[in-house]
C-alpha cells in the first residue's frame, strides 16, 4: 500500500513548547501496582519527552486521608521542588481548616484538589463553606496572600449542579475541572460556556475533536494540559495537543502558561 | 522524526451518536486520520437494531473514501434469519473485511449459543471478529476478556480482536492471559482508562492499534502507542503491520 498523504506519526516526540503538567498523582495506590510512584519515576518518564515541571499531589490524600497524605507528598518531594510542584488535598467535611491554611503557607502551596464524591459529601456552602470563601480569597486575614487559591476537582468527584451553583455564587472562585471524560462532556461544555471562573484539565479529553471543543467553549486560556499520570500516559494527549493545529500562543498557553498564570 | 507506514485503525465507529455528542462526518474523520497519521480505518455501524441499515452506513464511508476507510460488517443475533444473508452481502457484496460483534448492546454473553451461527459462518471464512472487552464495569458478564478464550477455543480459525484490550486495569491482565493462551487471539489498544503493559505482556504480534473515533480522538490514541516504551520496531507492528497482515491489506 503506498503512502498516503498524511502527517506521519512521530515515534521520537518531544514538546515544542515548554511543559507544565497540571495532573500527576505521587505515592503508591492500595487496589493496584502503577506503572510509577516516586519522584524519580516521573523524572525518568517528564525526561522522555522534556517536560520541565509537573503540578503533584499525593494518591493517598484523596483515596484516604488528605492531612496524611499532604505530609506524604512533602516527604516525597525532597529536594525535587523546582520541578514537582506540590499540590495539597483538602476534606471540608473534616479536615481543620485553619490548620490547612498554616500548612499551605508553610509549604509555599498554592493551589488544592477536593473530591467531594469520595470523601463523601456534597458541595454545598452549608459543608464547604468556609473553605470556599478562604480558596475564593475573601475574608482573609491580612497577613495572608489574599490571591484566590484555585481548586482542583475531578470532573468524576463532583455534582455537575453543586459545581455551577458554586461557580455562579461564588465567582471569584476558580475551579479546574480535571479528567473530564467523553461521557460528562455534554455538561462540561455548556458549563464552560456559561461559567467564565471553571477552567478545564484535558487529560481525560479524549472524545472526537475534545481539545477544539473545549477550546471553543471556554477560550485557550482556561484550557491547561494535563497528563493524569501515572494512571494515563504523560504524554499522549500533549502529542495530540501537537496535532490540532493550534498556533504558538495557544499551545504555550495551555502546555504551561495558564497554570503559571493560576499559581502566581 | 522516525515515521510508520502504512498505519491502520482497527476501530472506529459510523453513525451519530448524540447523546455523548458526536458526529459522523466522513471528511471531518479524514481530517483527524490525516493529522493523526492514519493511513486507513476500519469502521462498523453497531447503533441500528436494523444491521443492513448499519452496513449502508458504513458503505457511504467507503464510497466517499474508498482508499482511506475499510468495512467492518455488523450483524445481530437477534434477527438471526437475517444474519447470515446479511454477512455474505457485506463480505461478498460490499468487500467489508472484519466482523464486529456487540455484547453489551445485545445483551448477550459472548458465549451464548445464539451467537453459534455466526460464529460457525465466520469459523468457515477465516474471519476476523472484533467484541467488545472489558473487566470492572457494569456488564462486563456479557464481555469479560475470558469468555474470548472459550470462544476462540470453539472457533480456532477466527481470529478474535479484544476491542480495549480488556479495557480497565484488572480487564488487561484478564486479557494478556486469555492471549497467552489462545493463539488466535488478538488485543486493541483504545481505551480512555490509561494503563498500559498489553504490549509488553501479550507481545507486539499480538497487538492491534484501534483508536475508537469518534467516541476517542485518534490523535489522542495514536499519541499512547507512539510516545510508550516499546521498541520502534513494536510501534511498526501494533500502528500497522499486523492489522495488514491479518486483513489482508
Amino acid at each position: 500500500m503506498p503512502p498516503l498523504m498524511t502527517k506521519l506519526v512521530d515515534l521520537n516526540f518531544r514538546s515544542e513548547v515548554p511543559v507544565f503538567d497540571s495532573n500527576v498523582a505521587l505515592g503508591r495506590r492500595h487496589d493496584r501496582r502503577v506503572p510509577g510512584a516516586t519522584p524519580d519515576d516521573l523524572l525518568t518518564e517528564m525526561d522522555r519527552f522534556d517536560i520541565e515541571r509537573a503540578l503533584v499531589y499525593c494518591q493517598h490524600a484523596v483515596t484516604f486521608d488528605a492531612g496524611e497524605g499532604n505530609r506524604m507528598l512533602l516527604e516525597m518531594l525532597g529536594g525535587h521542588r523546582d520541578r514537582l510542584i506540590p499540590q495539597f488535598a483538602f476534606n471540608p467535611a473534616y479536615d481543620n481548616l485553619e490548620t490547612f491554611v498554616k500548612s499551605t503557607s508553610d509549604a509555599d502551596v498554592r493551589s488544592v484538589r477536593i473530591a467531594p464524591v469520595q470523601h463523601k459529601y456534597p458541595l454545598r456552602s452549608w459543608v464547604a463553606g468556609e473553605f470556599i470563601a478562604w480558596a475564593a480569597g475573601l475574608e482573609r486575614p491580612r497577613e495572608l496572600p489574599q490571591e484566590p487559591t484555585p481548586v482542583w476537582v475531578s470532573a468524576f468527584d463532583v455534582d455537575p449542579s453543586h459545581l455551577a451553583d458554586l461557580l455562579e455564587t461564588v465567582p471569584a472562585l476558580k475551579i479546574v475541572l480535571c479528567e473530564p471524560h467523553y461521557t460528562q462532556i455534554p455538561w462540561i461544555v455548556p458549563l464552560l460556556r456559561a461559567r467564565p471562573n471553571l477552567y478545564v484539565e484535558l487529560s481525560r479529553a479524549v472524545i472526537g475533536d475534545a481539545i477544539p471543543r473545549l477550546i471553543e467553549a471556554a477560550g485557550h486560556s482556561r484550557v491547561l494540559h494535563g497528563s493524569w499520570w501515572p494512571e494515563g500516559s504523560l504524554a499522549a494527549q500533549l502529542y495530540a495537543l501537537n496535532r490540532c493545529g493550534l498556533d504558538e500562543e495557544q499551545l504555550s498557553a495551555i502546555c504551561a502558561g495558564n497554570l503559571e498564570g493560576l499559581l502566581r | 522524526m522516525t515515521t510508520i507506514h502504512p498505519v491502520i485503525d482497527l476501530h472506529a465507529h459510523a453513525g451519530r451518536w448524540g447523546s455523548v455528542g458526536v458526529d459522523d462526518d466522513p471528511d471531518r474523520y479524514v481530517e483527524i486520520m490525516d493529522e493523526a497519521g492514519i493511513d486507513r480505518t476500519c469502521i462498523n455501524c453497531i447503533f441500528y437494531g436494523d444491521a443492513t441499515m448499519g452496513n449502508d452506513t458504513v458503505a457511504r464511508f467507503i464510497d466517499r473514501y474508498p482508499d482511506r476507510f475499510v468495512g467492518v460488517a455488523f450483524v445481530t443475533p437477534h434477527y438471526p434469519e437475517e444474519a447470515i444473508p446479511e454477512l455474505e452481502r457485506a463480505y461478498d457484496s460490499l468487500g467489508f473485511k472484519m466482523l464486529k460483534v456487540y455484547p453489551p448492546y445485545a445483551l448477550i454473553p459472548l458465549t451464548d449459543p445464539k451467537w453459534a451461527p455466526i460464529f460457525e459462518w465466520c469459523d468457515a471464512r477465516s474471519a476476523v471478529v472484533m467484541s467488545h472487552s472489558d473487566l470492572g464495569m457494569p456488564g462486563d458478564h456479557l464481555h469479560r476478556p475470558r469468555l474470548f478464550a472459550e470462544v476462540a477455543r470453539m472457533y480456532t480459525n477466527v481470529s478474535w480482536v479484544l476491542g480495549h484490550a480488556g479495557n480497565l486495569e484488572a480487564g488487561r491482565v484478564e486479557a494478556v492471559e486469555a492471549a497467552k493462551h489462545a493463539p488466535n487471539i488478538y488485543l486493541e489498544t483504545a481505551t480512555s482508562w490509561g494503563g498500559n503493559g498489553a504490549i509488553e505482556c501479550a507481545g507486539q504480534d499480538r497487538v492491534l492499534f484501534g483508536s475508537d473515533m469518534p467516541l476517542m480522538d485518534a490523535r489522542y490514541q495514536i499519541g499512547r502507542v507512539a510516545t510508550s516504551a516499546i521498541s520502534d520496531e513494536a510501534k511498526h507492528a501494533v500502528l500497522g503491520g499486523n492489522a495488514a497482515r491479518l486483513l489482508g491489506l
